[in-house]
């Protein structure tokens, strides 16, 4: 990438929630940790893909870029601005840079408003960016730029298909013309072919508008086919980052490794259907991480050293952009369906 | 397991055999010209849209058919009029279900109920809700073996622990006392897999097992089902709208779209070779290596309304190579052995 | 139909519902299109007939005969219908008919003003509960666990006794200061399920001061179970007035309401049953009418039953 300075530069970021147990007294039983110090550079028009499983804190941190959520500590730097600690009208004037783009497109637009009324919201909202009788022509401009029918924009949403709603919200997200989009698993709630015709979408507001996506999915296909780069999370921590060659062709921490060979390819082959071995169990609690590395109670190639200490993200020389947080990182030649 | 069934097919003392029609030689389940509408106006079932068309398929036993389409298409109502489990209002209007020659939609509630779980069972997409809250696991196991079977409460419950074994739920006799928040996404699937097997059925209809899991898991879970097929021989309709799973599960295909059969063929020839513009575009809409930077080939439009299902082909709206003959509705044309295609240009899709 | 389809799939859902007949322009003539359902326009007419009665009780008592209700001539009294008297005459010999015409009034005004005033107390401190939790929630719900744990009928005797004057608006202040916490409760757990919707966050996301959330999207979305209740508690607090003018510490005569009728019916009702049956009636009457509009009007001013 270029050395101009990333315009999101994350540091460090945790956020902890902590949970209530039940009873009269409510005391806190825990804290979640959902986002357990995280570090990502985003660069001005790039896509930076985020993978993970449920759970991984990929959202939770969706919600910390987007200002919806405060961290617990860490340093979250927009234009160079910290905007975990923006309050009042300079938060809300930096919350025009970056924009959330949700998941389900049948939960994120109120029911009771029109698609118009929707679109509109933002300019409601930050009145300075344009004038009350440009609205109606900017929201028609939106309709069009997400390829919607402006005539269409007197609908409630509930006459639109999954695919249009999300079209709708990602016309909302784009309102007030934000460098960033944060896309939290925006096709995963879509048909397949309707999600091409998103993702397409995507792409092509890049070219046009030049914006930056944290792209986040839970399916690795959809992920290497946009992103530059990649970052791979587990239980609240990025377990390895690199561009999407080195850490698709190339992954070096094992649970990369598993996530690959785990996503079944469109075309049979039976031979290798016996083949395949799987990951073993599931994602332990976020309350209660294991010591150590945290995906050691599931690793392969876990040793007595991954209990003790927690491996840090390391690049190595060879590969400067491409970090990986594992004590016995995978060899280039082997990839993870040769272990366990 | 459950050492009560006898799978002989040949047996006359097969618990099928009571039952009108019974064939060991037919196959496992064959789903034949089924129709299934919905009512137009609350009151008058059937009377509405036609939301499944004249779908026909058959199983093998030990073999996994699967049933893939987009959402809308049919293919959940199809497995759901098989298990005579339809929503309110949906009514089948037409064509026949058979089990080994039996006819299902001819057979009373109670010799249905005698063959549902039994012989034929479904595990749902979404555990959670298919689960009873507010009782344990172990018990719902168990519940089934005691409904089917003369066991005593005690003997149920021990089946239900070592069903659970036999789904690689650790520690099965503590977990069996567990309730269903209490257990992960994917160990929650293992139960309704473990519920579903109970009986040894001779049909395994899964509905999206696999779709609110995590890929990981996922890949646990069709493992795990295909192991246990392997073992018994079920006959498994996998019902999906991912393309990558059934390529790695399925022997047989069939492509639903707005409520037919698109196309029907073996897995490797439906892939390798299809040759209906539907499955074309449902494989080239997948992103795989080497689509980077390009568009992906998308379908444009929306599939069709029931309610209002376009004149002759009903992919005709959205499809490159529509002419004036596809406002006929197109026969299934048979492009190779086991092979059939709904599309009168099959062979410009094919040979493309 | 899709929901039906895969009804554990919300995301699933309704790719083909851009194609089907919804997809109609804007919705303009909900009240037209509302104006044909005999489900709505039967409770409407009901309504408007009984509030027209309670607004100008003259207006329709005089239909039949003098239509004064306190011309009474005790050699009536107790007689059934007679021509001029089709409801007959109370035993103070008054004419029935019309004193249950303007006994609507009292009714309906309390039925209304109390539940206008409970509905504004729910909607304002629901709202505040649920969207803000915290210390606000915590004093709004142990109040309402205060009110819950009261015995309500001997709260509002005992409060009602205080007041000299036995007026519409004593009695609603009275009968609203004891019914606002379950719609209270609702409205909060309503705002609270709400509050964590994505396109409440969305709203968050973009900027919306809470102001803005809750009154543009919090309470319209929140707002449809409190609203329904509301129409039915319109019913229960007419019922309730006449329970309180019953046991003698509501309206006293020689104030005119449906409680007052059925209060100095309870004695003479096995011979007259006319002087129970016929207030009866019109208040049963209109407690259903109000509930069933309720009930039609929130599937009406919801988008996604249109």
């Amino acid at each position: 990438m270029t050395d101009a300075p990333p315009i999101l530069d994350v540091r460090d970021l945790v956020k902890h929630v902590p949970v209530r147990g039940g009873g009269l007294l409510r005391r806190t039983a825990g804290s979640l940790r959902t986002v357990d110090g995280v570090s990502l550079e985003l660069r001005r028009g790039e896509t930076l893909g985020l993978v993970g499983e449920s759970g991984c804190g990929k959202s939770s941190l969706a919600r910390l870029l987007t200002a919806v959520d405060r961290p617990t500590s860490g340093e979250i730097r927009l234009f160079g601005e910290r905007l975990d600690q923006l309050r009042g009208s300079r938060l809300r004037a930096a919350r025009r840079h970056i924009k959330l783009v949700f998941q389900d497109p049948y939960a994120s637009l109120d029911p009771r408003m029109t698609v118009e009324a929707i679109v509109r919201e933002p300019f409601v909202i930050h009145r300075d960016v344009a004038p009350r009788a440009d609205h109606r022509r900017l929201v028609g401009e939106l309709l069009e730029l997400v390829g919607l029918n402006p005539d269409h924009a007197r609908r409630y949403p509930h006459q639109f298909s999954g695919g249009q709603r999300q079209r709708i919200a990602i016309a909302r997200a784009l309102a007030l013309r934000p460098e960033i989009l944060v896309c939290d698993e925006p096709v995963s709630a879509l048909d397949v072919s309707v999600q091409a015709q998103i993702v397409n979408l995507f792409s092509s507001l890049q070219k046009e508008l030049g914006i930056a996506y944290v792209f986040i999915a839970h399916d690795l296909s959809v992920v290497e086919h946009i992103a530059d780069r990649v970052a791979v999370m587990y239980l609240g921590r990025v377990v390895e980052q690199g561009t999407v060659e080195e850490v698709y062709d190339n992954p070096r921490h094992p649970y990369t490794g598993a996530l690959l060979s785990a996503v079944p390819d469109p075309v049979p082959d039976p031979a290798r259907r016996a083949a395949r071995v799987g990951l073993q169990g599931d994602v332990p609690s976020p309350l209660d991480p294991p010591s150590g590395c945290r995906f050691r109670t599931r690793c392969p190639r876990a040793a007595d050293e991954c209990a003790a200490h927690e491996p840090p993200l390391h690049a190595p020389a060879a590969e400067p952009g491409h970090a990986a947080a594992c004590h016995f990182p995978l060899q280039p030649a082997a990839r993870g369906t040769a272990e366990a | 397991m459950t050492a009560t069934t006898d799978k002989t097919p040949a047996d006359a003392g097969h618990p099928l055999a009571r039952f009108p029609g019974y064939d060991p030689a037919a196959p496992p389940l064959e789903v034949t010209d089924l129709r299934v509408a919905f009512a137009d106006r609350p009151g008058r079932p059937g009377s509405g849209s036609v939301v499944v068309d004249g779908v026909s398929y058959r199983t093998e036993a030990g073999r996994t058919l699967a049933v893939v389409g987009e959402s809308g298409c049919g293919k959940s109502l199809t497995a759901r009029a098989v298990m005579g489990i339809l929503p309110a209002g949906a009514q089948v209007t037409g064509g026949s279900v058979r089990l080994h020659g039996i006819d299902l939609l001819g057979l009373d509630r109670r010799a249905l109920a005698r063959i549902r779980g039994r012989h034929i069972s479904m595990v749902f997409q979404d555990a959670l809700s298919a689960l009873n809250p507010v009782l344990p696991v172990g018990f719902q196991i168990a519940e089934v073996f005691r409904a089917h079977g003369d066991l005593t409460r005690r003997q149920a419950e021990r089946q239900a622990v070592r069903m659970l074994d036999r789904v690689r739920i650790p520690e099965a006799a503590r977990r069996a006392g567990h309730y269903p928040h209490q257990f992960s996404g994917g160990m929650r699937q293992r139960v309704m897999i473990a519920m579903a097997l109970a009986l040894n059925p001779e049909v395994v209809i899964a509905d999206e097992p696999t779709t609110a899991l995590d890929v990981t898991v996922q890949a646990q879970i069709m493992e795990l089902l295909a192991d246990l097929q392997a073992e018994h021989s079920v006959s498994l309709v996998l019902i999906s709208h991912d393309m990558g799973i059934v390529a790695n599960a399925a022997d047989r295909v069939v492509v639903m779209y707005a409520g037919r059969v698109a196309e029907q063929a073996p897995a490797e020839d439906l892939y390798g070779r299809p040759a209906h513009p539907y499955t074309r575009a449902l494989l080239d809409a997948i992103p795989r290596r080497g689509s980077r930077g390009r568009p992906l080939n998308v379908l444009q439009g929306a599939p069709p309304d029931p309610a209002d299902p376009p004149q002759g082909c009903s992919f005709g709206p959205r499809c490159a190579l529509a002419g004036e003959n596809c406002r006929t509705a197109p026969p299934l044309h048979a492009v190779a052995p086991h092979h059939a295609s709904a599309c009168h240009h099959w062979k410009e899709v094919a040979g493309r | 139909m899709t929901s039906a389809l895969q009804p554990t799939a919300p995301a699933a859902a309704a790719e083909p519902a851009a194609a089907g007949p919804a997809a109609r322009p804007g919705e303009p003539g909900t009240l037209r299109r509302l104006l044909r359902r005999p489900r709505f326009f039967l409770p409407l007419g009901v309504v408007v007939l009984l509030c027209a009665m309670a607004a100008v009780p003259s207006a329709f008592a005089g239909w039949f005969g003098h239509g004064d209700p306190h011309q009474c001539s005790l050699e009536h009294s107790g007689q059934g219908p007679a021509p001029g008297h089709p409801f007959g005459f109370d035993v103070q010999g008054c004419d029935l008919y019309s004193n249950v015409v303007h006994g609507a009034r009292d009714s309906i005004s309390i039925g209304l003003l109390t539940t206008a005033l409970t509905l504004v107390v729910a909607v304002v401190l629901g709202s505040l509960a649920g969207y803000f939790g915290g210390v606000a929630d915590m004093l709004i719900s142990r109040l309402m666990d205060v009110f819950f744990g009261f015995p309500m009928l001997v709260g509002m005797i005992v409060v009602l006794e205080t007041f000299s004057v036995h007026s519409i608006l004593s009695v609603s202040l009275v009968l609203a200061l004891f019914s606002w916490p379950v719609l209270t409760r609702i409205m909060r757990s309503s705002v609270l399920a709400t509050r964590g919707l994505d396109y409440v966050t969305a709203a968050r996301e973009l900027g919306a001061g809470p102001v803005r959330i809750l009154l543009r999207h919090a309470i319209p979305n929140a707002i449809m179970p409190v609203a329904v209740l509301t129409s039915i508690n319109i019913g229960g607090v007419i019922t309730a007035e006449a329970s309180l003018t019953f046991l003698g510490v509501g309206l006293t005569a020689p104030a005119i309401s449906w409680g007052v009728q059925l209060n100095s019916a309870q004695q003479y009702f096995t011979t007259h049953p006319g002087l129970l049956l016929f207030p009866a009636l019109f208040l049963s009457l209109a407690v259903l009418s109000f509930v069933l509009l309720g009930d039609c009007l929130r599937d009406a001013f919801d988008p996604r039953l249109r």
